[in-house]
């Protein structure tokens, strides 16, 4: 066998560098030091000497070969060399104007930063998928669809694990796995320092159909998932495994506390790896073993009520979506068992991987679509603007040009030179521009789209990547035009005149790139503007409770199961009961406590659909958004949350366990069961209540679970007096920090009573928030772009006015010469300004209208061509046009007739 | 051109760089020797033969570089000249010399 020689390409670039003459006898000479150097001190350092070599030779051999007449070179490398001195001199050149440069630079800067960060973004949403996916296109996920009574078409990507049973043996697919991601679902350790984690659980076959292998030890497999005993066995995240493990390999076989029971942990999963959503994921933990507590009594694998699985599968190939489609509609209608008539004739269908658990693309996800459109904008914005530069330049250097072409340089030598020069500024400005993607990208990723695992950072090689062909084209593109106008000027015209003559075609160019600039800047304006209305709207929407006023605290306690006899476990359970009422009265004692009070149900946390009987009426009409729904709260309740009371009053001490049975009633319901009549003192049985409950109140409308929803009837009956639903939350509204009122409770609840292990507490804002995220996004991220076109778009405007006065200083002097006063002179160029972008107004205005039809459905209850925006944007653009002009206005209304003209 | 003297006037590239790295104790890249003895020969200074292939498994032809009668006149002068300007220098400076 040979052994292996040095490295390749080192010698293939010394073959390049050295002259041909010495090529093969420096090659032998290395390789045979080589040969000598890999007995004696091994491989390793003989190669590293080697490489050290090569890069050390050259340096000077093509020092040697420039110094030379080029004859003899070996033609690729004749052109490497020449596109050297080419680049040489485009150094030289661009450092005689360092501020043409560094503004150049800055905007392509700008330009190319932008969109590497949103390229970042959208690769993640859009583009890759999940993370340690092998062949991603054959894998789909699972949704339903179904028309429950009375409502709209519902499309949710939730199963019972007996849907997963039913489809997973479909022909159409080689694999089906389950799982579920929760977010701070599971606690981890024990003690003051316990605290949630996000937990997947996933039947062992998600491992095996992504083609993922473990970073350490193994994935569970089905013996540990068995329905009816699952092993405690536990798959660390790998962020959980560095933080918590430091990285070590023997974490596997250790024991973890989880949820106060202890698990062993079989292996980890390799970084990066989030299961098909993008969500990080602490823990893996096998399907059954959680299966088998939510469903609760029974089998549970049979059950077709509790709905908490997704389901992914990888396509067998040749088949189609259709296909797919059809046969699991099929199977899953054959082995529904539930009564829910709906969900019986329910049609399935697979979606792409990189949707959302429910089939569907998410907000974040079509507004960095629109994104990427918006940065490939402020891209074009960018180009053009320098495209402007260039050719005012292009002009300044004609005569520069034509000596070189009068002294025989070739056109195409010429063109080269000048691309050559636009590669230059475009390299430079993708290198600025990197540092503009990481920190663009930073600021996107925690502050808009937190809650996504990113396996890499905001500038990795994919972006990198990105950048550098995005440089390269930028560099052709803005450099061709300037650069073929440039190396055909007329000669003997060139030479004679100075630097006035431009042509009127050029001129038209420059007027119209500036006119493009300035309406794609209307267009991003006028959409950052709409977003920001949307936010505002959403803002300012009455939810009908303060969610940002309110602290939601739920506690989570050891179970009770361990205690073996019954009397002791009862007094348990009563003791914990009387547990809320005494912390209550505590938290209301407090200062820093504007109002507290207990729920079970509450809105964007928990709701309860129940049913209800009114006497007289046959049936209650269902409403397209759902319920009725039913909250149990304690007095107290709606001044916490904030909620109005309409009619009538809230509950009082008084209203509680085994007191007379009264109700609240909300707007709607009252509207619906009891149209123009007062509800007050009616009343209704609530759920299973053998007593009727007597109306006492009437409350605003709230929103139960989204910003947009269809009103639904809901009822509220005392704290206390419920029956079959459970959950308790304390709400508090605090009156300072709601920060440092919830570590001072979670210390004092976890000192009075040893059986807490968990006090769970945030802001109600918290839960609502992701719900704002897109606008959030869509209206930072359009602004920030909409000011860096305008802002770029006004400097391209100020350049060409500028270009224009320096360029008619000879007409202006001959026409203050004959007797125009300065403010003809100021208003004659200012004309020019704002004309231009009054025309980029008019087109600006014309293309948001035009795309006004798809940006709308991304809006929050706001027109796509609201009159305001319209106007607010043509004001800001004609400001900002008249701040461009009248420096360059004033420059020409102080023009001397006689220096003008004797410049001549 | 001291190397090549070292040499006996007359080493192969390879050579020549070993023996300025024994020297001066330095790595020296093999591209830098070439080209100086490029620049060296369009000054008449060396001048190149080829040898060819040694009879042995892997034997290489090689590029030696021989000291013209003119290069060897160079050295010398460049060598007295050096002498006289050290010469009477401090006895710190003529210490490290040797």
């Amino acid at each position: 066998m040979n052994a292996p020689g040095p490295p390749r390409i080192a010698r293939a670039l010394l073959r390049v560098a050295a002259p041909r003459e010495d090529r093969d006898f420096i090659i032998a000479d290395l390789d045979e030091e080589f040969a000598a150097d890999s007995l004696s001190r091994g491989r390793t350092r003989a190669t590293t000497a080697y490489l050290a070599q090569v890069m050390l030779s050259i340096p000077p051999l093509i020092r040697q070969r420039l110094t030379r007449p080029s004859d003899d070179l070996h033609p690729r490398a004749r052109m490497l060399t020449d596109l050297a001195t080419d680049f040489r001199q485009s150094v030289r050149s661009l450092r005689r104007e360092p501020g043409f440069a560094a503004f150049t630079i800055a905007i392509l800067a700008l330009g190319i930063g932008v969109n590497s960060a949103m390229f970042g973004v959208v690769d993640r949403l859009l583009v890759r998928g999940p993370e340690h996916l092998r062949d991603a296109g054959a894998v789909r996920r699972i949704q339903v669809s179904l028309r429950p009574q009375g409502m709209e078409m519902v499309r949710t990507g939730w199963f019972p694990y007996a849907a997963y049973d039913a489809i997973s043996d479909a022909n159409a697919f080689l694999d089906v796995a389950a799982y579920s991601v929760s977010e701070n679902a599971i606690l981890f350790g024990r003690g003051a320092d316990a605290r949630r984690i996000n937990r997947g659980e996933a039947t062992p076959n998600l491992f095996t159909l992504f083609g993922v292998q473990p970073a350490v030890g193994r994935f569970f497999d089905a013996h540990e998932n068995d329905v009816i005993a699952p092993q405690r066995v536990a798959v660390l995240g790998y962020g959980l495994w560095q933080r918590e493990f430091a990285g070590r390999a023997d974490a596997v076989g250790k024991a973890i506390m989880l949820d106060n029971a202890q698990y062993e942990v079989i292996g980890v999963a390799p970084k990066g790896f989030t299961g098909p959503d993008l969500l990080r994921v602490d823990v893996w933990l096998p399907e059954s073993g959680i299966g088998r507590q939510r469903v609760g009594s029974g089998d549970w694998t049979k059950s077709w009520n509790s709905m908490w699985l997704s389901i992914v599968a990888r396509l067998k190939s040749g088949i189609s979506d259709a296909q797919a489609d059809a046969e699991i509609t099929a199977l899953h209608q054959r082995a529904y068992g539930g009564r829910d008539s709906a969900m019986a004739k329910a049609t399935l269908a697979v979606r792409p991987i990189h949707y959302t658990r429910d089939g569907e693309e998410s907000s974040e996800q079509r507004v960095s679509r629109w994104l990427a459109a918006v940065a490939i904008i402020v891209l074009l914005i960018a180009c053009a603007n320098v495209v402007n530069l260039l050719l005012a330049r292009a002009i300044r250097r004609q005569r520069e040009l034509a000596v070189r072409l009068t002294l025989g340089a070739g056109r195409f030598r010429l063109i080269r030179h000048l691309l050559i020069e636009t590669m230059t500024l475009a390299g430079a400005g993708g290198m600025v521009g990197l540092i503009v993607a990481y920190g663009v990208g930073t600021v996107m990723r925690a502050s808009l789209i937190p809650g996504i695992e990113w396996p890499s950072g905001p500038v990795n090689p994919r972006v990198i990547g990105l950048s550098v062909a995005v440089v390269l084209l930028v560099g052709v593109v803005v450099g061709l035009v300037p650069a073929i106008q440039a190396s055909a000027p007329d000669l003997s015209a060139a030479l004679k005149a100075g630097v006035r003559e431009g042509g009127g075609r050029r001129s038209r160019l420059r007027a119209g790139l500036t006119v493009a600039q300035s309406a794609l800047s209307v267009v991003l304006l006028v959409s950052a503007g709409l977003f920001v209305i949307s936010l505002q709207r959403v803002r300012q929407m009455d939810l009908g409770l303060q969610p940002d006023r309110v602290l939601a605290i739920s506690i989570q306690r050891q179970s009770t199961a361990g205690i073996t006899d019954s009397v002791a476990r009862q007094r348990e359970r009563d003791r914990r009961l009387a547990f809320y009422p005494e912390m209550l009265a505590r938290l209301r004692a407090r200062p820093d406590v504007e109002a507290a009070s207990l729920t079970i149900g509450l809105p964007f946390v928990s709701g309860f659909g129940d049913n209800l009987r009114v006497p007289g009426r046959d049936s209650i009409p269902s409403l397209p958004g759902g319920g009725p729904f039913l909250s149990a709260v304690s007095d107290g309740y709606f001044a916490t949350v904030g909620t109005r009371i309409v009619r009538g009053r809230a509950f009082g001490p008084a209203d509680r366990a085994g007191s007379a049975p009264v109700a609240i009633i909300n707007e709607t319901m009252a509207e619906t069961l009891w149209p123009g009549d007062s509800p007050i003192g009616k009343c209704f049985y609530s759920g299973p209540a053998a007593l009727c409950a007597e109306i006492v109140g009437i409350a605003a409308d709230t929103r139960r679970f989204r910003l947009r929803e269809e009103r639904a009837m809901a009822w509220y009956i005392p704290f206390g007096q419920e029956q079959g639903i459970g959950g308790t939350q304390l709400l508090i509204r605090p009156r300072g920090d709601p920060a440092h009122l919830l570590a001072d409770i979670r210390r004092e609840f976890i000192d009075a009573d040893n059986s807490i292990v968990f006090v769970d507490g945030a802001l109600l804002q918290d839960r609502l928030d992701p719900q704002i995220r897109p606008w959030r996004l869509g209206a930072a991220m359009f602004s920030l772009m909409g000011v860096l076109a305008l802002v770029v778009a006004a400097a391209g405007l100020y350049s060409l006015i500028s270009y224009f006065v320096t360029h008619r200083t000879h007409e202006l002097g001959v026409r203050i010469a004959l007797g125009a006063q300065t403010s003809n002179i100021i208003a004659l160029v200012m004309r020019g300004g704002l004309g231009l972008a009054a025309g980029g107004i008019v087109a600006g205005i014309g293309l948001s209208v035009l795309t006004a039809r798809w940006l709308e459905p991304l809006l929050f209850d706001t027109s796509a061509t609201d009159l305001r925006v319209l106007a607010g944007v043509v004001v800001v653009l004609l400001a900002a046009a008249t701040l461009a002009s009248i420096v360059p206005a004033l420059r020409a209304g102080r023009v001397n007739p006689i220096e003008a003209m004797r410049a001549e | 051109m001291a190397a090549l003297a070292h040499l006996q006037g007359d080493a192969p590239g390879g050579e020549i760089r070993r023996e300025i790295q024994r020297r001066a104790n330095r790595t020296v890249a093999i591209g830098a020797v070439y080209a100086t003895l490029a620049r060296l020969e369009a000054k008449g200074l060396v001048r190149f033969y080829v040898e060819g292939p040694r009879p042995t498994p892997g034997g290489r032809a090689r590029k030696h570089a021989v000291l013209t009668s003119s290069g060897e006149r160079a050295l010398r002068r460049t060598v007295t000249m050096f002498d006289r300007m050290l010469d009477g220098l401090t006895p710190r400076v003529s210490a490290q010399r040797t």
